[in-house]
């Protein structure tokens, strides 16, 4: 608490000069200026830019980015291990990520690893949040995250940089940008490797270091785009990655010999074409990825490959000024074969979807409707439908109410696991409603507020079966509301400030642990960002996040404490020259916290970057 | 002794064990030995390391939650498997955390621990060795219990779930793995020379009770083809089977079995209820003993030796506190306790 109450004191301070972060924009950008068409882009509306910019964002992961965002919720297993994200309180298979415009997610767990993503190899980060993410489709009734690597124009073509931390970390990155001509192309190497054996209390309350929780990744990414002329383009983007990871004993365990080895390929190609009222968007799609899981203490010697092929056609027609279309279908094949399984599963989804938006006229109101019927392997036809009117003026702000249904199709793991795979499984099925409201007020302020509220039914969930193993069942209906509350300001050129706020009451209906909290998920969530620049050269970079408690057990007789951390980074800029060295201290009060229970988080850490720019 | 203290003052309340008659409520004395009473054993979840004990007087209708928390100011680990007393010792198994702890059986203080083990599941102590099976480890480890070091290991060739020492033989049950060889031995080791023998069961032998007069109760659970559950009587003098039930129940089954020695019974849970086979008999009773309708997921039995009470854990979804349900000899409920996560053990002393 006294942590808090010295941030909260620096926040006052700096308060008096704040402007907002640029970054935090909503994306309304159009696609191509010249053009007649003018509504968000071609798929998605509505999303957040997250400010990759800074130096400190390119010494930190992307759960770190995103950590700050008061919406988002990362469970974390530590330093090294793996991390799956929550947004409005969600479970972790209801947010999509987007990666170049596909929807990628390990189709066997139906979720994504948030800790194998590397910042350095993204242009732009979006979020799209919860009334935004509907037009994705299944899977994505929660929010979306959108990665990009769109290329930006450059000054200077390459890019290197290195870093160090006490988590006996090294990292080095090099990014080649060509952004002239009608061929444009970014490629970017990094190789990381951690130790991650930092200093952790046991529950004897003796301290130790952590055993066994190396890391090490390299990381290949390219992308390449071709206009040939000035109203099309084709892209190539691909992106390959190898990472292996010690798992760590949890503070319980005497000791582990577990460890996991990812490896994946990842391609797209796409083909953009545009008329005075039209965008065609094609992509295919082609990623591959191989996991193995070995624990010698148990003789576990686990491999999963996975293969995931897509397909799809995105428009976007605006018949009238007032009118727009979107429109499209998208094919989705997944196969995996794994140690768990009998043999090679595959499931097939295919799609369409319209969307139709309507500005009325003389009136600052916008209808939207859409509707993306889903067809899955073994399972009924699925719909995702949604329904929104915007009202928009200066005074009065941004309003948005919103209805949508969503859904979750059971993975390959819920479906064919052995032993317990249960082939008769129903999606978990969502409807929320919502309503935002998002305001610029004076003197460089602005707001923005979501409430929302959820009914949810099928949640699957891995129960004992009476053969002696577990088996997943449409066991749940559950209820979630909340609110989410951000505000921006900065004063003058130097100052920028940023705070958020959400509250999150999730519960399952039907269980003798009625209305309790649902595990894992804290009701309050709160960050803060403060960026000051000093003259010129000198960037300071404060943040802040508190957790509340999170419940392990269903019916709260476990509970992990609520925690505050604070990281602060300062980075200088050589003047007149594209160098800058950073230093970001983590955890700077030195926080006993816990993600998940029994896994040890590190206390404070300091980490040493440098970029320079050629 | 000062930690005694520590779980006095964890006192929680007590349970009405008697009829719902209204009576004036006594006072609990209070429990300053875990001695004389019910230990029962809840694994926890799985990954999240919250095994806990509890202990529960019965004479006194007085409980003690977490006594191994309380007493040592640290959790006991993950995946309690099992509990073995010996020499005014308790063992705790921890599966997952590869250790066995070793704690005083009167105040459940830890006084050590065997490390570095894969999975064990049971442990059974005899003249100062303990021999250590494993979910994984086709060895049966074997450990000098005065430096809780293991120091030997007898090559079994299968994992092993249970295992017992009975007049220099090491008994073994080990499961089948899912999907994999059908298992239908149990297998017994000759601890003079390592040699190993076997004798038939049914097809996936699960679990077993030890009765009195040299008798090894297994229950096989059979499978989804055709074989339906049964039960096999072993001899372990001998050692031979000496009879074999079939149950009614679906193949396949899988359930946990206790023996009731004031009877002289195998208390046998099946779908609706818990049935009692008579040892000689051919059959199980006909009515259930115990109607499982208020049993969500059936994880723990035990009986009292002393009063014959018949304890049943209910580990409800594996991620809420379980509950531990008493019954009399004859069936009749008698009362409930609110335990830790996944209540799989009872030990009667």
């Amino acid at each position: 608490m006294r942590s808090g109450l010295i941030v909260l004191l620096w926040a006052g301070v700096i308060y008096c000069k704040l402007t907002p972060l640029s970054g935090q924009a909503i994306d309304t950008a159009i696609l191509m200026d010249e053009l007649a068409v003018s509504a968000p882009t071609l798929l998605g509306t509505g999303s957040d830019t997250v400010d990759l910019s800074t130096g400190a964002s390119q010494l930190t992961q992307l759960t770190d980015v995103l950590r700050i965002e008061s919406n988002v919720y990362f469970r974390d297993y530590g330093p090294g291990s793996s991390s799956t994200v929550s947004m409005f309180g969600s479970k972790s298979n209801e947010v999509a990520m987007i990666w170049n415009g596909i929807q990628i997610a390990n189709p066997m767990l139906g979720v994504n690893d948030y800790s194998m993503i590397s910042t350095a190899d993204l242009t732009t980060l979006r979020i799209a949040r919860v009334g935004h993410s509907t037009i994705f489709g299944a899977g994505s009734g929660a929010g979306a995250i959108l990665l990009d690597q769109k290329i930006k124009p450059v000054l200077r073509p390459l890019t290197l940089s290195a870093g160090w931390s006490s988590l006996q970390e090294l990292k080095g990155n090099a990014s080649f940008t060509d952004a002239k001509g009608s061929w444009k192309s970014r490629t970017s190497i990094q190789a990381g490797k951690a130790q991650n054996d930092f200093r952790y209390k046991t529950h004897s309350g003796t301290y130790k270091n952590l055993d066994h929780a190396a890391a090490a990744h390299t990381n290949l990414s390219h992308h390449s785009e071709f206009h040939p002329r000035k109203n099309q383009y084709w892209t190539f983007s691909a992106w390959g990655r190898k990472h292996n990871r010690e798992i760590p004993p949890t503070l319980t365990e005497a000791r582990s010999e577990a460890n996991q080895s990812d490896a994946f390929l990842r391609s797209v190609i796409q083909y953009h074409f545009t008329t005075s009222k039209h965008h065609l968007n094609v992509k295919a799609y082609y990623g591959f990825q191989k996991q193995r899981y070995r624990n010698p203490l148990i003789d576990l010697n686990a491999v999963h490959r996975f293969q995931n092929g897509q397909f799809r056609v995105d428009n976007q027609w605006q018949p009238h000024p007032d009118f727009f279309i979107k429109y499209g279908v998208q094919s989705n094949y997944f196969t995996s074969r794994s140690d768990n399984y009998h043999g090679r599963k595959h499931q097939h989804r295919n799609s369409a979807y319209a969307h139709l938006q309507y500005e009325v006229p003389g009136l600052p109101i916008e209808l939207i409707l859409m509707a993306k019927p889903e067809k899955v392997t073994g399972q009924k036809m699925g719909w995702t439908t949604e329904g929104k009117i915007r009202y928009s003026q200066k005074t009065t702000g941004d309003w948005m109410v919103f209805a949508n249904k969503n859904m979750v199709w059971p993975t390959l793991n819920d479906l064919h696991w052995s032993p317990g795979g249960n082939p008769d499984l129903m999606p978990e099925k969502n409807q929320i409603y919502g309503l935002s409201w998002k305001k610029s007020w004076a003197d460089n302020l602005r707001s923005s507020s979501t409430l929302y509220y959820r009914q949810a039914k099928n949640w699957i969930q891995w129960l004992p079966g009476n053969l002696g193993f577990w088996q997943p069942m449409n066991a749940h209906q559950g209820r979630s509301y909340g609110i989410n509350l951000e505000l921006e300001k900065a004063v003058g050129p130097h100052v920028k400030m940023r705070s958020g706020y959400q509250f999150v009451r999730s519960y399952i209906m039907d269980e003798a642990n009625r209305k309790n909290q649902t595990v894992y998920n804290p009701e309050h969530l709160w960050s803060f960002t403060g960026i000051s620049n000093i003259k010129k050269q000198w960037e300071w970079k404060l943040e802040g996040q508190y957790t509340s408690t999170r419940y392990v057990t269903k019916d709260h007789t476990e509970a992990l404490d609520p925690y505050f951390l604070c990281h602060s980074s300062l980075i200088y800029t050589l003047k007149n020259r594209p160098w800058s060295f950073a230093m970001r201290i983590t955890n700077l009060f030195d926080s006993n916290y816990e993600g998940i229970k029994n896994r040890p988080m590190p206390g404070r850490q300091i980490h040493l970057h440098t970029i320079i720019k050629l | 002794m000062k930690n005694l203290f520590l779980f006095i003052a964890f006192f929680t309340g007590f349970i009405f064990l008697s009829s719902c008659e209204k009576e004036e409520p006594e006072q609990p004395d209070q429990i300053d030995s875990f001695e004389d009473g019910v230990i029962i054993s809840c694994e926890g979840a799985f990954g999240q390391g919250n095994a806990v004990v509890y202990f529960l007087d019965p004479a006194k209708q007085a409980y003690v939650p977490e006594i191994y928390r309380t007493v040592n100011q640290e959790p006991a680990g993950d995946v309690l498997q099992s509990i073995t007393f010996e020499n005014d010792n308790a063992y705790l198994v921890m599966n997952n955390s590869g250790q066995i702890i070793q704690a005083t059986e009167k105040t459940f203080e830890k006084t050590g621990s065997i490390e570095g083990l894969s999975a064990p599941t049971e442990i059974d102590i005899e003249d100062g060795q303990g021999y250590i099976g494993s979910l994984y480890s086709q060895h049966i480890l074997v450990a000098d219990m005065n430096s809780l070091q293991v120091n030997d290991s007898i090559f079994l060739g299968e994992q092993s779930n249970r295992i017992f020492e009975d007049d220099n033989r090491l008994w073994i049950l080990s499961q089948s793995d899912y999907q994999g060889r059908v298992k239908d031995h149990i297998y017994v080791i000759n601890l003079t020379d390592h040699s190993v023998d076997s004798v038939k069961v049914g097809s996936h032998p699960t679990d077993w009770a030890i009765g009195d007069n040299d008798e090894l109760y297994v229950y096989c659970r059979g499978n989804e083809t055709g074989e339906s559950p049964s039960i096999h009587a072993i001899n372990t003098e001998s050692p031979s089977t000496t009879q074999q039930v079939e149950l009614a129940a679906p193949g396949g089954f899988f359930t946990k079995i206790a023996y009731d020695e004031r009877e002289n019974r195998v208390l046998i849970p099946l779908e609706d209820g818990i049935y009692a086979y008579q040892p000689g008999d051919n059959s199980i009773s006909s009515t259930a003993l115990i109607n499982l309708d208020q049993i969500t997921a059936l994880y723990g039995l035990g009986v009292s030796p002393d009063d014959g009470d018949i304890y049943v854990g209910d580990a409800k979804d594996f991620n809420s506190a379980g509950v531990v349900a008493i019954y009399t000899s004859t069936g009749e409920a008698k009362g409930a306790l609110q335990v830790g996560i996944g209540p799989n053990n009872f030990y009667f002393d």
